[in-house]
């Protein structure tokens, strides 16, 4: 297993794309992220990379539920394929739309750990993490692109 | 929350027996943390070795459960997994945490 896991995943990945619609709850947001791990478990990717993928996509999923619907509730729709050695994932909700600026801060330091901040954690691992990113409002939906490397 | 805590020679320590501190269950061990914090005095160490997933929302419940304590009592973690660690070391906040490899490190350098 150790020496196929530096291998590039092979194109495009047999078993197609992975889709799953949800509703926006941390619970629900936990099981589509195992789910997605499994998705991806054939594959024999990195420890590394698995955390990565799940680390950013648990932050943008929590960021939809938490601030896209505010707690409240709504459809999430997630897409993810693999193609290339690189991971794409697209997100979707009907929520608020995203301030562009979560995406373009430029301003990679937002906190400063010593004065013990409990939030604003969750964009500064998104965008160092993810290969890239980028956002898009179609009509009352918001679309999250995030792309992984996986060599 | 499933949070045991128990009297390792002088220190005081939390197990987590959770595998992941996620926006699912933060409140909740927030909560759980307060209550160990209630009982007990002196320093706190938070056995992190079963909790293999952490994302922001339970790193903020980790700061808040040190705050819980007051200025004159640490909270100490032990036994980072990977990706818990990745989680602390890019937000910086490993540097505002004493941290141990393993809970016996934190009690050979603490044990008195």
């Amino acid at each position: 297993m150790a020496d196929t896991a530096l291998q590039p995943p092979a194109t495009p990945y047999d078993s197609g794309a992975f889709i799953i619609n949800f509703h926006a709850t941390p619970l629900k947001v936990r099981d589509a992220l195992e789910t997605l791990i499994d998705y991806l478990g054939p594959l024999n990717l990195l420890q590394e990379h698995l955390d990565t993928i799940e680390i950013v996509l648990a932050e943008t999923l929590n960021n939809v539920t938490e601030h896209a619907y505010d707690g409240d509730g709504g459809p999430i729709y997630m897409r993810a394929i693999v193609v290339d050695g690189t991971l794409s994932v697209v997100i979707r909700d009907r929520g608020k739309p995203l301030p562009p600026s979560l995406i373009l801060a430029d301003d990679p330091d937002g906190f400063d750990p010593e004065s013990l901040p409990e939030g604003g954690f969750g964009w500064h691992l998104i965008r160092n993490l993810a290969s890239e990113l980028t956002h898009n409002r179609l009509a009352r939906w918001n679309e999250l692109r995030v792309v992984f490397s996986l060599v | 929350m499933n949070l045991t805590a128990r009297q390792l020679g002088p220190l005081h320590v939390v197990d987590v027996g959770e595998k992941r501190i996620d926006a699912a269950v933060a409140i909740a061990f927030k909560d759980s943390m307060r209550d160990v914090s209630d009982a007990t005095t002196g320093d706190v160490f938070l056995n992190l070795e079963s909790v293999d997933f952490i994302d922001s929302s339970g790193l903020g419940a980790i700061v808040a459960a040190m705050k819980q304590l007051g200025p004159d009592r640490r909270l100490h973690l032990a036994a980072l997994t990977p990706a818990v660690e990745k989680v602390f070391r890019l937000t910086r906040m490993d540097s505002v945490f004493d941290i141990h490899p393993t809970i016996d490190a934190a009690l050979a350098d603490h044990g008195g």
